[in-house]
């Protein structure tokens, strides 16, 4: 008797073992095929970590490599725009830009200002206080808009004002008398000079401005007076230098 | 109807309200004051670049360079906002650079790196062209003018580690910065 269930076992392993040639190559050629895929997809992040590895080296290397020119003309130089200052502005600013010779004002800008607050922006960045422009520039300028750097140095003497007078340091009175003694502002300097003098009455240049500020105001005789007072005191060369001058007539 | 009316002038009348007193507190110097104003009503002008922009010089008059951060973020849809965004996000790297280099030795030579007419900048310019390593307090003269000069050293105020930078016209300290 013919056992048909272990014939019929016996048919199908013989059938898969035909066709297991067949499957082996299709599965090589799949698993190739998805591997090279894998492979090319994988190629460019697989580069991230060996670059980040050069770049953990210390950064020395790098720099070295790599001299570039320091802050030559090529240097990209970022500014601010101020153009959204057009958005605050309400009022016209001709007016306004054209009263702004403020830097040979006598009186604290803060006050003076407050009513009618000027609608130019102060650029803020930094200039040095003492190149400032002086007062005929700022007034010779068309008061278009926004920039106004007078303003912006008006600003910084007024800080320095505040400064002296929070601090009474001697040094400050003492530029602040020559700043604006350099800027034609005799007055202002003759105030400056006074009150560093009233602090410290030890500091050379301090008098000699005051006395140059009084002979620039007019008042000569006083000038001579005190500069014959602090020669007795300290007999200063300088002052002593000027008081000939003046004499002389050779300053004026 | 009428009371969306009335609810739409009210809050204009406030939004405009703060940008001009914002405008105003800038135009009187109190920068700190304005700097300070200005966050307080950020988030509610966060789409108002003009408002932001002026927040963002308020606070860099202030000293205030921490308080940038946010405000270049905010600033991205005029070409006049990402001007500033660019200008702001320049002097916060310059000042995070030159930290680092001051508390932590990290070199910083041969940067080529963009500038401005900011204070930040400039002393920052000195620093990389010179870092003077071994002194505490870094002196330069400012190129442009000889009268000019500035010292960069490091300061803790209120125990924040910071940097500082003094000017100085000759050799009289006119202004002291604490970044």
């Amino acid at each position: 008797m013919l056992d048909i269930k272990k014939l019929e076992r016996r048919w199908l392993k013989y059938k898969l073992k035909s066709y297991a040639p067949y499957f082996i190559v299709l599965i090589v050629i799949i698993t190739s095929l998805i591997g090279s895929l894998i492979w090319l997809n994988t190629k460019k992040p697989i580069q991230p970590p060996i670059m980040t590895n050069k770049l953990n080296i210390p950064p020395k290397n790098t720099t070295q490599k790599t001299p570039m020119p320091l802050n030559d003309q090529n240097t990209t130089v970022l500014e601010p725009s101020m153009e959204f200052v057009q958005s605050f502005q309400n009022t016209p600013i001709q007016e306004d830009a054209s009263k702004s010779p403020a830097v040979l004002s006598k009186k604290p800008v803060h006050t003076q200002s407050l009513p009618s607050t000027p609608k130019t922006l102060n650029m803020p960045e930094y200039t040095s206080p003492p190149i400032i422009p002086t007062a005929v520039k700022s007034t010779n300028r068309d008061g278009s808009l926004s920039i106004n750097r007078n303003n912006e140095n008006k600003l910084d003497i007024n800080d320095l004002q505040s400064r002296f007078k929070e601090t009474s340091n001697a040094n400050l009175g003492l530029f602040i008398a020559r700043y604006y003694y350099d800027h034609g502002n005799y007055d202002e300097a003759y105030n400056y000079a006074l009150k560093t003098n009233n602090i410290n009455n030890r500091i050379d240049e301090s008098w000699i401005l005051f006395a140059k500020s009084l002979v620039k105001l007019g008042r000569t005789d006083q000038a001579k007076k005190t500069l014959q007072l602090y020669i007795t005191q300290s007999n200063s060369e300088t002052a002593r230098g000027l008081l000939d001058a003046i004499e002389r007539g050779n300053f004026k | 109807m009428r009371h969306f009316l009335i609810l739409f002038i009210f809050t204009y009348s406030v939004y405009a309200d703060v940008s001009q007193k914002l405008f105003d507190l800038y135009q009187k110097g109190m920068y700190s004051e304005a700097c300070n104003y200005g966050y307080t009503y950020f988030a509610r002008n966060e789409q108002n670049e003009p408002f932001i922009s002026l927040i963002g010089f308020s606070c860099l008059k202030a000293d205030h360079i921490d308080r940038l951060s946010p405000v270049m973020s905010a600033l991205s849809q005029s070409a006049d906002a990402r001007a500033n965004s660019a200008y702001f996000a320049l002097i916060v790297m310059q000042k995070k650079l030159l930290m680092q280099a001051l508390y932590d030795n990290k070199p910083i030579r041969n940067l080529n790196f963009p500038t401005s007419s900011h204070l930040l900048s400039k002393v920052f310019d000195l620093y990389v062209k010179n870092p003077k390593n071994n002194d505490i307090i870094k002196e330069y003269q400012d190129p442009t003018n000889s009268r000019q000069g500035f010292k960069l050293y490091t300061t803790q105020v209120n125990g924040v580690k910071s940097i500082a930078i003094d000017e100085y016209y000759d050799k009289i300290l006119t202004i002291h910065h604490v970044y």
